[in-house]
């Protein structure tokens, strides 16, 4: 056994380059698997330490709407004994001076020591330290490496930006012990100040004994709390923001297992041309009396030696590429969802173990068919001189049954009712196989049909070429699959984001009505809210014909936290809201019935499409005034958040909720008003240090569809990534296919082919691989998109997205096809070209 | 291992070849009534039709045939590389049609030594390491493998070509190496199949004259299949193989 495997390993050597494409082709797969879980891992950690730095060792929390909670009520409820161990907190949203953003958490130093512990050695014990953090204004505490960062350490000055402004603060201390990055912490009453909320705290944190005692201890607090504030675990935030950003990730993670699909079939080429070119060896091997099972064992062995040295080189490349993807990733979240940041990437045990059991299992997987190939060699392979294509062709019929029989499956899953994402995915990945196992078939059809179009007896170099695809089918077949299959990803990727695009277009077209925005400078801008005053100064300025009004805030539904804006608006501006359900009329007056009963609401088409809410159904919030119930009076298409939105009136929001602050406006000009000098007036009542900006609308459109481009970047790089393992794949499969037929050329240049021609013969050869691939992408390409569009997107997302071919994406993809072929034969036909006739015609 | 077969490699490898299973009076083949055709498109070409044949041990049996005539496929069903259509095959006691594939295959390690017409050595096995090969799948134990590879190589006159690939032979010298390979785990009987087809005649000759010694030496029965009646005058017995049928050929007197 020691020697069939070794005669095995050292047949990989005496093929290097083969060897290396194989190696190449999987690591490289492995390595955008690692890249992004490590990407997707390292977002997620940093959002579970943001929100373990943020809430401690809480068990559970008192919250309120966006108004917060009176620190009144924390006062009493300690007076009546309610609060054995609890803490105020008030949180924020402050950016740092790098351009990051931050949770800026004010804590009572004493009280919030048992929610801390590890922060015990900067404030109880250090009770100099306490006193300061509680004494001075402007002290704050900046996490070690966020400190490293910014170049700033205890006694340093830095200037937070906040809705006021850029304010100063002073670091006090910089811990590395006892906080996380992404949080600065001050004092409650420092936090009070800064983010201008006077008397309001932004929940307690509890810790609750388990058992009797902790449901006793709730029941008597719930009792005792104000209409529209709520103990709830703490748990439930942490889990909502948390699956906000699911779909994102489980995208990425789709797109890059296809990339390791592609790498699995490296490995099966490799394999099937290493079985093929032994077949002899195997049949004097068999014939020497070794079993069926030692040369399955021997093969497999082989590839999995290939697939050992490819994951581990993945492992090393993949943690690489993650330092690259993670800012990608983190800058999406931060732009669509929430406030993360993340220093460096940590690759953990699991993430490698897994990383390792795909690589492994991927190579095993594609080596199965050649290892079972190599144990039926029988042993009279080795008189024999047959070739083994003509047996193989025979199951063409039976492919594409198969293929027919997969893709029906695959419908069948899309026809399954729910709304599952597993089944859509299954889909797709039948779409794909079944894609696969009809292009033998096409194949040779394509090869038939064009060879029938030539003059009879002539164009022999063309035969020649159009025979090598159909002489190696199995092979080339497979070359072809892989690099249709990429392409078809692309052409796919291509149309959904095209289309989207579009869609997101039309959606701002009709969104974006008013000339101006006034709003939040930058991204993440939850929390910011206008100074009190300044809609009624904007209103006053000469050329403004009217002002929306908009207040940004959260509030908690039966489906956990979801956003919602207030708008004070005019019948004529309620055509911003596109409404997919529900009739314009009829909903615009109720939703500008302030004092309705039920009070109105409309809801955006993901949030009902998630939750099953349409009009004339009714959802519940929690208010101020305790949990109403608001009539849903229309479904409107929004593309600005995965997570829904809820629109209300401002009239119906201030009758529920004590929150009269503005979040942004929208300026409509006056006819014939010039726009420049109306900005010009409102950025001077910002002024400079206020964190909000006046822009024209089509700015904002702009910046709008440059977060969107921005968003789908990473999926750009992981397209090329996986295009260039398939264009390492056809270099492979055409080296491996012209080596094995290097005698036959030998006696082509024998009987008098150029050097030349043979170069063109291979060219020829690769560039109709090429656009045959590049052809059936087309199709295959728009399959994928139309599924992923209709059915994935929706189930994930919520949307109903317009579907738009883009004739420019399918040149492009054809292009891009012959283009890769061609650079994939340009070696083996130079290295054919060279051939010497008398050493490839010897017999052995 | 038993003991048994561990002594009697350690004794094979001293040069003193005991083979006391090849020492009996039982036939080592012995073919009765096999047919075996092959489908060709729409028709069946019967190939052997009813060969009865028995070799003794230590026989030199040739068959000589035109190419085509089913020398191979009557060597492919004594090895048990292939099954008859009808009749029996009995290797050395064993019935070789009834048994399964996997112990045809144990039984055609231990029992067979082949020789190809194209050598069909491993390319990239050195020729001490293609030596090794059938020892190893026979379970001999190292120390004894070399020294018997050492012994083998000696015989053949490669003793310093061990470490050479094949590819750096000429076809003699692969021929000859595959010869010892044939013969180094002393099996009962080598099966030929057109020897020297692919070498010149000198060189043909020096390889049979090796063949027939190291038959001799080991006391292994020998099967060869060719076309050249050269081949055949140094046959025991010769047979002809024509229109599916064997038959003793008097035009060409045995050795």
């Amino acid at each position: 056994m020691r020697y069939v495997f070794l005669a095995g390993i050292r047949y990989l050597l005496r093929h290097p380059t083969l060897a290396v494409l194989s190696v190449l082709g999987v690591a490289l797969g492995v390595a955008v698997v690692v890249a992004v879980d490590l990407a997707n891992a390292s977002a997620t950690r940093a959002f579970h330490l943001t929100m373990e730095g943020v809430v401690g060792r809480a068990t559970h929390q008192i919250v309120a709407g966006p108004g917060g909670i009176p620190d009144s009520l924390y006062r009493e409820l300690a007076r009546q004994g309610l609060l054995p161990v609890a803490t105020p907190l008030l949180e924020g949203t402050a950016g740092l001076p790098d351009g990051e953003n931050v949770r800026l958490v004010g804590i009572d130093p004493v009280s919030a020591v048992p929610f801390r512990p590890r922060l015990r050695a900067v404030t109880a014990n250090d009770l100099q330290a306490a006193v300061r953090l509680m004494t001075e204004p402007d002290a704050v505490l900046i996490e070690a490496q966020d400190a490293a960062a910014l170049g700033v350490r205890s006694g340093s000055g830095v200037r937070l930006t906040l809705s006021a402004g850029r304010v100063p603060v002073r670091v006090l201390a910089t811990p590395s012990v006892g906080m996380t990055p992404g949080v600065v912490i001050t004092d409650i009453g420092t936090a009070q100040e800064l983010l201008h909320e006077p008397h309001r705290i932004s929940e307690i944190d509890l810790i609750v004994p388990s058992g009797a005692a902790g449901r006793d201890m709730l029941r008597r607090l719930s009792s005792a709390l104000l209409p529209g504030v709520t103990v709830r675990a703490v748990g439930t935030r942490a889990r909502t923001m948390h699956e906000a950003t699911k779909a994102f990730r489980v995208n990425l993670g789709a797109l890059s297992l296809l990339a390791l699909l592609i790498g699995i079939f490296l490995i099966y080429n490799t394999m099937t041309f290493s079985v093929v070119q032994r077949r002899e060896l195997f049949g004097t091997l068999r014939g020497l009396g070794v079993s069926r099972g030692q040369l399955f064992l021997s093969v497999t062995l082989e590839a999995l030696l290939i697939g050992i040295v490819a994951t581990v080189i993945g492992m090393a490349l993949g943690v690489g590429l993650a330092q690259h993807l993670v800012h990608l990733v983190t800058r999406t979240i931060n732009d669509v969802y929430f406030a993360v940041q993340v220093r460096a990437v940590a690759p953990g045990p699991g993430i490698l173990g897994k990383a390792a059991a795909l690589g492994l299992g991927a190579t095993v997987l594609a080596a199965l068919a050649p290892a079972v190939e190599a144990a039926r060699v029988s042993p009279r392979a080795a008189m024999l001189r047959s070739s083994l294509e003509r047996r193989r062709r025979a199951f063409i019929p039976w492919l594409a049954l198969g293929g027919a029989g997969v893709g029906l499956a695959g419908v069948g899953l899309l026809l399954l009712p729910g709304r599952g994402l597993l089944p859509a995915y299954a889909a797709l990945v039948c779409l794909v196989a079944a894609v696969a196992l009809w292009i033998p078939g096409l194949t040779l059809l394509a090869v038939r049909g064009v060879t029938g179009l030539l003059p009879p007896a002539r164009a022999v170099l063309v035969r020649i070429a159009l025979r090598g695809v159909t002489a190696g089918l199995s092979r080339t077949s497979v070359a072809i699959a892989a690099l249709a299959v990429a392409l078809a990803t692309t052409v796919a990727v291509g149309t959904m984001i095209g289309s989207f695009r579009h869609g997101v277009e039309q959606w701002l077209d009709q969104a974006l009505r008013a000339d101006i925005f006034v709003g939040p400078a930058g991204s993440s801008t939850a929390g910011r809210v206008l100074p009190p005053d300044l809609a009624v100064r904007v209103e006053q300025v000469p050329g403004v014909a009217r002002v929306t009004r908009g207040r940004h805030v959260s509030v908690d539904t039966p489906f956990g936290a979801v956003p919602l804006i207030a708008y004070a608006m005019r019948r004529q501006d309620f055509a911003t809201f596109p409404l997919i359900a529900g009739q314009p009329g009829k909903a615009w007056t109720a939703f500008a019935d302030g004092g309705r009963t039920p009070p109105a609401v409309l809801v955006s088409e993901s949030l009902a499409q998630l939750h099953h809410l349409r009009p004339g159904g009714r959802i519940r919030m929690n208010t101020d005034r305790g949990a109403r119930e608001f009539e849903i009076v229309g479904v409107f298409r929004y593309y600005g958040s995965t997570r829904g939105r809820i629109a209300m009136a401002r009239q119906t929001y201030l009758r529920y909720w004590d929150d009269p602050k503005l979040s942004w406006l929208a300026v409509y000009l006056s006819p014939g008003a010039s726009p420049q000098p109306v900005l010009r007036r409102i950025r001077r009542l910002l002024g400079p240090r206020i964190p909000f900006t006046a822009r024209p609308t089509r700015s904002v459109r702009e910046y709008t569809m440059a977060v969107f481009d921005q968003t789908f970047a990473i999926t750009a790089v992981l397209r090329l990534l996986t295009l260039t393992i398939s264009i390492v794949g056809m270099i492979s499969a055409l080296m491996a296919l012209e080596l094995e037929r290097a005698r036959e050329f030998g006696v082509f240049r024998a009987l008098g082919m150029t050097p030349r021609q043979t170069v063109g013969v291979v060219l020829g050869e690769t560039a109709f691989m090429g656009g045959l691939a590049g052809l059936l992408s087309l199709p295959a390409g728009l399959a994928f998109a139309a599924l992923i569009v209709r059915v994935v997107n929706a189930r994930v997302f919520g949307w109903v997205m317009p579907f738009r071919v883009y004739p420019g994406a399918l040149w492009q993809a054809l292009a891009a096809a012959v283009v890769a072929a061609l650079v994939a034969g340009a070696y083996p036909g130079w290295r054919l070209g060279r051939i010497r006739a008398a050493h490839a015609l010897r017999e052995e | 291992m038993p003991r048994a077969r561990a002594a009697r490699q350690a004794t094979v490898a001293k040069g003193q070849v005991v083979d006391e299973e090849h020492k009996t009076s039982r036939p080592v083949l012995r073919m009765e009534g096999v047919w075996r055709s092959f489908r060709e498109g729409k028709s069946t070409r019967e190939v052997l039709r009813g060969v009865d044949l028995t070799v003794e041990p230590g026989e030199r049996v040739v068959m000589l045939g035109r190419s085509g005539c089913g020398k191979s496929t009557l060597l492919n069903l004594v090895a048990g590389i292939d099954l008859p259509d009808r009749g029996h095959i009995t290797v050395a006691g064993r019935r070789m049609e009834i048994l399964s594939e996997h112990a045809r295959t144990l039984l055609r390690r231990g029992l067979f030594g082949f020789v190809f017409q194209f050598f069909n050595l491993v390319p990239t096995l050195t020729v001490e390491e293609n030596l090794y090969l059938p020892l190893e799948l026979n379970g001999w134990r190292p120390a004894t493998a070399r020294a018997r590879i050492r012994q083998m190589l000696q015989a053949i006159g490669l003793p310093e070509r061990g470490g050479s690939y094949p590819d750096t032979l000429s076809g003699g010298e692969q021929q000859r190496v595959a010869l010892a390979r044939a013969i180094i785990h002393c099996p009962a009987l080598i099966l030929a199949d057109e020897p020297t087809g692919n070498l010149d005649d000198d060189t043909g000759e020096r390889v049979l004259d090796l063949l027939e010694s190291l038959a001799r030496e080991h006391g292994t029965t020998l099967l060869m299949a060719t076309h050249s009646h050269a081949v055949a005058g140094r046959a025991d017995r010769v047979l002809t193989l024509r229109d599916g049928r064997l038959s003793a050929t008097p035009d060409v007197p045995a050795g």
